[in-house]
């Protein structure tokens, strides 16, 4: 039986990674348990990788990967990958196109937050879809043990993190933000694999 | 130990439970199937604008749960009349773009640009201003705009509030020299009446290249009434569909064709005496002038026989007031060539010849919408600056609202201009040349770019402010004029996509606070919009609904020839402002600023229909057209080509004095062969922009930083460049 909380806390972790970097993160990646807790709480390995950066570097590798500021930012938002809508209905040009934001998955995310409860502090990281957001949300289920909910939810709206993985791999190969992406990945495919989800669901829901 | 101290982004409500969603609407797939069949979900309907290009066209945005759905023309916007273009469907893609400013950002030390909080970017600008203003007085500050409904309220108000005169606009890169040419002849632009015109003729404008719906439809009308069209271009353009005739002028002749059937209305007395005499002063000194530019003349200048010039001359005299020369835009005149304000004069003039002003099928001043404003007793208005606008003096014949934006360039080289606000502008890769703009801008102490995306300008600035799309505000009423003036309302459609940034009201209206101005700033956008629309006895919540609304009352006069905006009151065919500036009372022939010999080329450049010169460049669906069919590549006369051993699609490297560009090459018999021609809309640079970075050069890399001497415009013509294969 794996422990929720663990996975909890490894999401949260994961959260925080995903949002320009701060004293909090660094302290908990630098720590020496660090790379144990981490792979206990994924039930996965790390791939090697590259020394510990100070916190400086770690923040201008963030600015340089993922920051909007940064020429060829890599998105985090869950939108870019994916076709912007699948309502057959929409007479858009770029209804199908992929690389935009507020997609389907942005709206029915919205949807999810606004359903339950979570409400929008003001926040300019707060796109509905942004892999911190869809992360924490993951966190608040475990917390709630709503176990199927949380499955459909990780292998749904993280589904995507291979395209990620790659996109962070093209720019910066031995980075500490591919290793730890790598890592997410595999803990996330394990749920959307249905027949080892943890709190197997309903098939026709999932596959 | 992994649980940081959290930052959540989003805060818990009290009853939060993840029990209030069922498992099915957790469940993508099938929430996405029921929300979009549901038909709760209701699809609102959203009169707004285009912003594609601008025309501003009246558009109808549909959304389904704050997203856009679908998209369809105005039918009552006077310029889309139920129509959008391509370029228009395939712009609305910048809304949800990644590639959009998202915060604001500060330009640090080491050059890169790091996001900061907007209270901090307006406390440092209005600060650094402050100091600026008191070193260096308020004229070492400059707004530089391509207007838009707000910005014409807002980014105006603002400069003046800081006391400087120096606002400015585009036109400098469009149509300013046309303008020039035509304020001072016919006191202003009208439009052409071409869906009712009988012979028509257009000289560099093509409407199947720089679309506007209701313009094409107006020469289908025409066409189908059975009207004559000539084209006068170097290029065969897109418009020859509709064309009877292609005259593939010298570039840069235009004028000295205008003075040539002016010279054959007054030889063969075929011009409207009565309109002359009636409605015109200096015509015996333009007959005087004119008497030596004969067709045989004009043709060793244009390559056009002189036999055609006198049969189009004669043809549209016989049909006037029916006949006309449209009015153009930027064309082949707006800001091309040392003579273009000249050309403007003397088409405008030619038109006058015809007597078709205000006639029908011929040249229309419209009507005004009439907007009103704010009341200045409720909410005080900035004086007037005392000093006079920088470039005034220099160019006192430009058209004085929009100035000589290219002055602020020079004068920071100078040392002069201190400060530059670019608002809705990418004047450093379309107005002048780029390297001289970005040595230019480096001087300044304060650049500030308020924008949608990271352009050239943005990247040459210490700030960088981000705007929503124009389908996530709301704009200020504007007002459109015409045949039937109407009143326009571009506003919010759908939900914005980036919190953070903020619409150019609150920027402006944020900016004159932290600049000690604030006290101009105390109206919201719906007290002006209110305020706009009151004479017009239409309340905001009609044009909320209705988004465009046809003023019946507002309607052109047809058939009386109104008193023209010139120091006379009549036509000048001599203008004594003119002379006093320095140039001849009337229209004279001037050649071409330079000259291709000895192999070389003029490039000329012009638009593609799936383009907004750059603004559209990093649209990937416009962007895919453009590689689908290679529409980046520079235009040669096949003739030339054999000659340099250059076949189709070889790569060949373009050089001026001023740069070198490599692109792959067009072959084609639709070219004069003096020239070689480049679509306008591409070269970007900017990183930010990774679509339409790299594909093809922009042709303002060649164009010398000068002006043009009457209208102070770019002259982006007056280039001439050497072509050569490079080799494999
Ligand atoms: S002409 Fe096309 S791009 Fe321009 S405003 Fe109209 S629809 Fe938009």
């Amino acid at each position: 039986m794996p422990d929720h909380m663990k996975q909890r806390d490894l999401l949260l972790f994961y959260a925080e990674l995903y949002k320009p970097p701060g004293d909090a993160v660094y302290e908990v990646i630098s720590h020496p348990d660090f790379r144990t807790e981490l792979e206990q709480a994924s039930g996965a390995a790390l791939n090697d990788c590259c020394d510990l950066p100070s916190l400086s570097s770690l923040k201008e590798e963030f600015r340089s990967l993922f920051s909007s500021s940064s020429q060829n930012g890599i998105s985090l938002i869950e939108s870019f990958y994916k076709p912007w809508t699948t309502d057959q209905t929409a007479a858009l040009p770029f209804a199908q196109s992929k690389g935009m934001m507020m997609g389907d998955p942005a709206w029915h995310m919205r949807y999810l937050l606004e359903e339950i409860g979570l409400n929008s502090s003001y926040d300019p990281m707060f796109y509905p879809d942004h892999i911190s957001v869809i992360l924490e949300l993951a966190a608040f289920l475990l917390e709630e043990q709503e176990t199927d909910k949380f499955t459909l939810l990780v292998s749904q709206h993280l589904n995507w993190l291979d395209d990620l993985v790659e996109a962070i791999r093209k720019q910066k190969k031995d980075s500490l933000y591919l290793k730890l992406t790598e890592l997410l990945n595999k803990f996330v495919n394990e749920f959307t694999i249905c027949n080892q989800s943890f709190d197997r669901l309903k098939e026709d829901s999932v596959c | 130990m992994l649980k940081p101290v959290s930052r959540r982004s989003f805060i818990k409500a009290s009853a939060a439970t993840a029990a209030a969603v069922s498992l099915t609407s957790f469940d993508m797939h099938s929430w996405m199937a029921s929300a979009s069949a549901d038909e709760k979900a209701a699809i609102s309907k959203i009169p707004t604008t285009c912003n594609g290009c601008s025309s501003q066209c009246g558009m109808i945005a549909y959304t389904k749960n704050g997203r856009l759905w679908k998209l369809e023309g105005h039918p009552d916007h006077p310029r889309s009349k139920g129509t959008l273009c391509a370029r228009g469907h395939g712009y609305a893609t910048l809304i949800y773009s990644k590639e959009r400013l998202e915060q604001p950002m500060k330009r640090m030390e080491n050059g890169k640009y790091e996001p900061i909080s907007w209270e901090q970017a307006f406390k440092e600008i209005g600060d650094k201003l402050k100091e600026i203003i008191k070193e260096h007085g308020p004229e070492s500050v400059a707004l530089v705009q391509d207007p838009r409904p707000t910005g014409n309220v807002y980014a105006t108000r603002f400069i003046k509030a800081l006391g400087s005169p120096n606002y400015y606009t585009h036109h400098v890169a469009c149509n300013n020299s046309r303008d020039t040419g035509f304020n001072h002849t016919i006191g202003g632009v009208p439009s052409a009446d071409i869906a009712n015109s009988s012979y028509i003729m257009f000289i560099g404008r093509s409407y199947g290249d720089g679309i506007r719906p209701s313009s094409m439809s107006a020469l289908a009308q025409a066409k189908e009434n059975g009207a004559k069209v000539i084209i006068v271009d170097p290029r065969k353009n897109n418009t020859s569909p509709f064309a009877d005739q292609w005259l593939p002028i010298r570039p840069g002749t235009d004028l000295a064709l205008v003075l040539a059937m002016a010279h054959i209305l007054i030889e063969k007395d075929l011009y409207d005496a009565g309109f002359i005499e009636d409605h015109a002063t200096g015509f015996e000194e333009f007959k005087k002038e004119v008497k030596q530019y004969t067709p045989e003349w004009a043709e060793k200048v244009t390559g056009i026989d002189a036999q055609t010039i006198k049969t189009i001359a004669t043809d549209m005299a016989q049909l006037k007031p029916k006949a006309v020369i449209e009015q153009s835009w930027r064309g082949a005149f707006g800001c091309n060539y040392k003579n273009s304000t000249e050309t403007g004069r003397a088409v405008a003039l030619f038109n006058a010849m015809l007597g078709n002003i205000q006639q029908e099928g011929g040249y229309i001043f419209g009507a005004s919408a009439g907007l009103g404003d704010l009341d200045p007793d409720q909410f005080p208005a900035p004086q007037e600056p005392d000093a006079v606008k920088d470039g005034e003096e220099d160019f006192p014949l430009a058209p004085r609202g929009r100035g000589v934006a290219n002055i602020v360039p020079l004068r920071a080289k100078e040392g002069k201009m201190k400060a530059a606000f670019y608002h809705h502008s990418n004047a450093a890769l379309g107005y002048g040349n780029p390297e001289y703009y970005k040595e230019a801008l480096n001087e300044m102490d304060l650049v500030v770019t308020i924008d949608v995306q990271m352009s050239e300008t943005a990247l040459l600035s210490h700030y960088v402010l981000p705007e929503p799309s124009y389908m996530e505000r709301d704009d200020a009423v504007d007002g459109v004029g015409g045949g039937t003036a109407a009143v326009v309302l571009r506003q919010k459609a759908v939900d914005r996509v980036h919190p953070n940034t903020k619409p150019a009201d609150e920027i402006f209206t944020e900016l004159a606070k932290a600049s000690g101005v604030g006290e101009y700033f105390t109206f919201t956008l719906e007290d002006y919009n209110k305020a706009a629309v009151e004479p017009l006895g239409i309340t905001m919540d009609e044009l909320r609904e209705k988004g465009s609304i046809p003023l019946e009352d507002k309607k052109a006069e047809i058939g009386t020839v109104p008193e023209f905006n010139t120091p006379s009151g009549k036509v000048e065919f001599a203008s004594q402002t003119f002379e006093d500036a320095g140039f001849n009372a009337v229209p004279t022939w001037i050649p071409p600023l330079v000259e291709p010999k000895n192999g070389s080329y003029r490039l000329t450049t012009g638009k593609q229909a799936i383009h907004s010169h750059t603004q559209t460049a990093n649209i990937p669906m416009l962007m895919q057209i453009t590689k689908d069919y290679d529409l980046e590549r520079l235009w040669m006369n096949r003739q030339e080509a054999k000659k340099k051993g250059i076949q189709d699609s070889d790569l060949v490297e373009v050089s001026s004095d001023s740069a070198s560009s490599t692109v792959k090459v067009k072959l084609t018999d639709r070219l004069h062969p003096e020239t070689v021609y480049i679509p306008s809309h591409y070269g970007i640079t900017s990183k930010y922009l990774t679509t339409a970075k790299g594909v093809g050069f922009s042709y303002m890399e060649h164009v010398p930083f000068h002006f043009q001497p009457m209208s102070g415009c770019s002259m982006i013509h007056e280039v001439i460049v050497d072509v050569r294969k490079v080799d494999a």
